[in-house]
């Protein structure tokens, strides 16, 4: 991560590293971009940036260790501080008016448990990716970094910046209010009657 | 026969179906936590030994984890992932050139 000791890479060992061990994350980090963005000439902003960042900062890096997840992180924050600004995402929701909502011990017994398993498998991608993506952008992040990208809660907390209970909380209120959209989605299509 | 059923589920500290609404009701959200974390392969060795022999009595847990892990799967496997533009890596790496 950015506070590691620096590194003394000379230009050819830079440009190895960043062909060797930041390209090949490629098709991640644009995935990642677009989850976030929303948007495809976003996401290709973002990623571009992103790659320039990691090419500033490549002294940071420590050659070998997790580059996927050290780049995440260079993501992230690009998209907190140059594009959410501008984020083309619609009916933006204040964060923490949902974090007190969803903070309330309410959440836990309030999901709803109609939604059933065969409803879940007969759902085509679309309808999965559109609830995600209806998500508030903190909640959808935790969503993608677990279970789209498979990084572990350590890795996360690294690549969030927060302690990792708030990952393990904030993973949890996030899929409850998946499960909660999932579900809204499976009643107005009908596909939970019996 | 019966008797050493019970003796059995006793000694799981576990109740038999229908004898309660529900073994875990009062702490219903340690369980939801709990199968977050085996879901996630986070869980320690206790947590998941414990959950094993737990959703053999309790329906709603078993139905719970069934339904959290057919969500997980539903987005690893159905959610298309978006085709890299085909002139990004060029693009960047024309940037870096300029750059390094």
């Amino acid at each position: 991560m950015i506070e590691e000791p620096r590194q003394n890479y000379t230009e050819t060992e830079k440009l190895r590293i960043f062909e060797g061990e930041f390209m090949p994350q490629i098709n991640s980090m644009y995935n990642f971009a677009f989850r976030l963005t929303l948007d495809e000439d976003d996401a290709k902003d973002l990623v571009q940036d992103t790659y320039l960042k990691a090419f500033r900062f490549i002294s940071s890096f420590q050659k070998g260790t997790n580059a996927k997840a050290w780049l995440f992180r260079i993501l992230k924050n690009s998209f907190i501080n140059d594009f959410r600004k501008k984020s083309k995402e619609p009916a933006k929701v204040d964060y923490q008016d949902v974090e007190t909502f969803y903070n309330s011990d309410d959440v836990d017994t309030n999901i709803t448990t109609d939604l059933r398993v065969e409803t879940v498998q007969d759902m085509i991608g679309d309808e999965v990716s559109n609830a995600l993506n209806s998500l508030p952008v903190d909640f959808r992040t935790v969503i993608i970094l677990c279970d789209l990208e498979g990084f572990t809660y350590e890795e996360m907390a690294k690549i969030l910046d927060i302690p990792i209970g708030t990952v393990r909380s904030r993973l949890h209120r996030a899929r409850n209010i998946l499960k909660d959209k999932l579900n809204s989605y499976a009643k107005s299509m009908g596909y939970n009657k019996q | 026969m019966s008797l050493s059923i019970t003796n059995w589920l006793n000694s799981l500290e576990i109740k038999p179906i229908g004898e309660q609404p529900s073994p875990c009701e009062k702490k219903k959200g340690d369980c939801l936590k709990v199968i977050q974390y085996i879901l996630d392969g986070e869980a320690t060795d206790e947590q998941q030994k414990h959950f094993e022999k737990h959703i053999i009595a309790c329906i709603p847990c078993f139905e719970q984890y069934h339904l959290d892990k057919s969500i997980k799967l539903a987005l690893q496997t159905k959610i298309c992932k978006k085709e890299v533009p085909p002139n990004l890596v060029e693009e960047i790496r024309i940037r870096i050139g300029n750059i390094a």
